[in-house]
């Protein structure tokens, strides 16, 4: 008994001695950054195996690839069209064997054509948020107000690296900017679509960054030059930039703000250039009267391509309806406090017809609608229907492609309404449980939903409202619609394990599931 | 060496061996080739039978056939989040090729080969479990040494100290999510991603009793 208490002890000390020095990859910290919807794709980013894996569902069957980007990913956002995806990672210091010396890189990932080699901008910082152009052109990576992490020794909350992406990169590519400040930071920024400013020869992108008493705009394509501040505030309380609205065509951006008491609007005109790190454009300001701190605006163009600004003062208790070329505006009294104006139908060539306005803030139990045809003729009246509901406005959705908007009732979002803004009439959904994860199907036809304590999906045809459901296997986390109207539910597992529905009328045998997918072959991975 | 091979004349006659042979015993493996699973070392116990072999050997030399059977198991996370569980059960044939040229003293150069039937238990954060079992190819190399406290014609007894490599074929793993459902239940059709081949093969050590009789 004794020899075999001391062949025991033996094989204990060898097997805690016996390091055969695995390596350093296996232990890091690990964040899956997902499920990231892109056209047919679904992209998740995982920071320990410093990849993307990607499950493509344009064909029936699902085809699941990979593609590698730098180490320690900490943000992930997809292009506007969602063709692209965009990635940042923290780098490493080689301290330990193993590890390598990498700075921060932004990873561009062309979805459509994966098995090309990410494209990666060495950044030198960082950034944990990034600012693209619409046209995928530009993207801007930027601190968040409360940065990526603790580590680190020095953090300029004010640097931008501007990335050209339709260049490689080189020297000069990124472009490493600390923009100029009064004590802010950057809360956001939005790029605008290519503008031509009058006289100038071609279409720039403009990035509009957003900070406390401070509006910063900087042409992308002469990073090098100086960019301009503006100063929003007057001496009282501080004015926040909370959004941005571009129109194009006449050069020109709409700028809310919190605490303002306009519509700010910020016209490029040319400009002399007397050095070559001067600007040749300059902003123009302009105060629409709104007259009352807008809590949201939107833009539109009406049959004739006039641009009109919509803007909700409940100061004032109106809604103005602004011309944009000539500051006139036209008031629309309504009682409610608005902080919400959508536009139908929304997208599209067609231009909106009827705004819908709710005060999401105040809870009120009523929603507004306003007939735009001929809004701005003084002698038309105007048509502002209000439409009573059961229960108080938390949130209004629009349906994508659909004159229809979801009103969601209450915090936990069970109790839920479609508006129909052609009848302008509502109907009461009721859920089972909260609604966790929503996603309309890309055509509008369907609202899809989950509620993460039901294995089910949830679906209302939003013709006729009929709901129907989808029993799954395993409790939903998150529910997704592809641009090909294919559903796909994650379940949430640190290994990728995630439901796809073909269609809303799909039965479960035609419904696949996917497990394991994110970490495919693993274990033949060299370290 | 001179002196080495007087001493070696001048050594007695040891006893000629009993025909079988028993030896229990516990083993630690380095898993080299499953770093991505585990950081530790494949630990635990194992029992093999011997049978001497009849067969003409110059003086000293005896061939003995083999069969055993080592069980093992370990422990680790992978990436800090995932908790992953690996057990092995390994089952081989061989032979081993004695050399007794003193009393109580005994070295042996083993081969065998076999097969191992590895699982895989992967447990994340959230309660999902999955697990894959498989089976896969080994061979295993190895030198024993057997110091006998009881060297006698008909039995012996004594602890055997073994080291080898143990060459094992990658094991494709597949773990799948069990389904807790009752068994008519329909499920959705699964499509489980590989997570790779599992190489538990390694440098191992055992320790244990040998008896002979």
């Amino acid at each position: 008994m004794k020899t075999f208490l001391l062949s025991l002890a033996v094989t204990g000390v060898l097997a805690g001695c016996w390091d055969d020095g695995r390596a350093r990859v296996w232990d890091r910290d690990r964040t899956v950054l997902g499920p990231i919807p892109l056209k047919t794709q679904i992209a998740y980013v995982d920071s320990a195996l410093d990849r993307v894996t990607f499950v493509d569902l344009l064909n029936d069957a699902p085809v699941i690839s990979r593609t590698s980007v730098g180490r320690n990913a900490i943000y992930a956002q997809p292009s506007p069209d969602r063709h692209h995806l965009f990635v940042i990672t923290r780098g490493e210091e080689a301290v330990h064997t193993g590890e390598i010396d990498q700075a921060p890189m932004l990873w561009s990932i062309d979805a459509q054509h994966i098995d090309a080699a990410a494209q990666g901008y060495t950044i030198g910082s960082p950034f944990d948020r990034i600012a693209l152009a619409p046209d995928n052109s530009i993207a801007i990576a930027y601190f968040s107000a409360a940065g990526p992490d603790a580590a680190g020794f020095f953090r300029n909350p004010n640097e931008l690296a501007i990335v050209d992406l339709t260049q490689p990169p080189s020297a000069t590519n990124p472009t490493l900017r600390t923009i100029r400040s009064f004590g802010s930071v950057p809360e956001g920024i939005e790029l605008s679509p290519p503008m031509i400013v009058p006289g100038l020869p071609d279409a720039r992108t403009f990035a509009f960054i957003l900070s406390d008493n401070n509006l910063t705009v900087l042409d992308t394509a002469h990073p090098d030059r100086n960019e301009i501040s503006v100063r929003l505030d007057l001496g009282g309380l501080p004015v926040i930039p909370r959004e941005v609205v571009f129109a194009p065509n006449t050069a020109s951006a709409y700028v809310r703000s919190d605490n303002a008491r306009d519509v700010l609007q910020v016209i490029l005109v040319p400009d002399s250039q007397a050095t070559p790190t001067e600007n040749d454009f300059r902003p123009q300001l302009a105060e629409l009267g709104a007259g009352g701190g807008p809590t949201d605006i939107a833009v539109y163009d009406d049959p004739n391509g006039k641009r009109f600004v919509l803007a909700a003062t409940p100061n004032t208790n109106e809604v103005v309806v602004i011309d944009a070329d000539t500051a006139q505006f036209r008031s629309v009294p309504i009682a409610d406090p608005i902080d919400r104006i959508l536009l139908f139908p929304q997208g599209g060539d067609e231009p909106p017809h009827k705004a819908l306005f709710a005060a999401i803030a105040a809870n009120q139990k009523r929603v507004s609608v306003l007939n735009l045809d001929n809004i701005a003729d003084p002698l038309t009246e105007e048509q502002l229907t209000t439409i009573d509901l059961d229960q108080p406005v938390r949130d209004v959705v629009p349906v994508p492609e659909r004159d229809l908007a979801m009103i969601v009732h209450d915090d936990a979002r069970t109790v839920l309404g479609l508006l129909d803004m052609t009848t302008e009439s509502t109907s009461p959904l009721l859920g089972v449980g909260k609604l966790d994860s929503y996603d309309f199907s890309p055509d509008g036809s369907h609202l899809i939903g989950a509620t993460d304590s039901v294995s089910r999906v949830g679906f209302v045809a939003l013709d006729n409202l009929h709901p129907t459901d989808f029993r799954l296997d395993d409790p939903p986390v998150r529910v997704l619609s592809t641009a090909n109207a294919k559903i796909f539910v994650d379940h949430g597992d640190d290994r990728g394990h995630a439901t796809i529905i073909p269609s809303a009328d799909s039965t479960r045998d035609q419904a696949i599931v996917l497990d394991g997918f994110l970490l495919t072959d693993v274990l033949d991975q060299e370290p | 060496m001179r002196a080495l091979a007087l001493l070696l004349l001048a050594a007695p006659v040891t006893a000629a061996a009993a025909p079988y042979e028993l030896s229990v015993g516990s083993s630690v493996r380095a898993l080299p080739g499953a770093d991505p699973v585990t950081a530790d070392s494949l630990a635990g116990g194992g029992v093999g039978l011997g049978y001497r072999l009849d067969v003409d050997l110059p003086r000293h030399f005896e061939l003995w056939g083999e069969a055993s059977s080592l069980w093992s198991g370990a422990s680790g996370a992978m990436f800090q989040t995932l908790t992953t569980h690996v057990f092995d059960v390994t089952l081989t044939a061989g032979a081993h090729l004695r050399y007794h040229p003193f009393r109580s003293l005994a070295v042996s150069g083993a081969l065998a080969i076999g097969y191992q039937h590895a699982s895989l238990t992967l447990d994340d954060t959230n309660g999902n479990s999955a697990s894959d079992t498989a089976w896969g190819p080994v061979a295993r190399a190895s030198i024993q040494l057997d110091v006998l406290a009881i060297d006698m014609k008909a039995f012996a007894l004594g602890l055997r100290g073994e080291f080898g490599y143990l060459a094992a074929a990658g094991i494709a793993m597949t773990p799948t999510e069990a389904r807790s459902d009752s068994s008519d239940t329909l499920h959705i059709p699964m499509q489980e991603a590989s997570l790779g081949h599992l190489d538990l093969g390694g440098p191992f050590f055992t320790f244990g009793l040998v008896s002979q009789f």
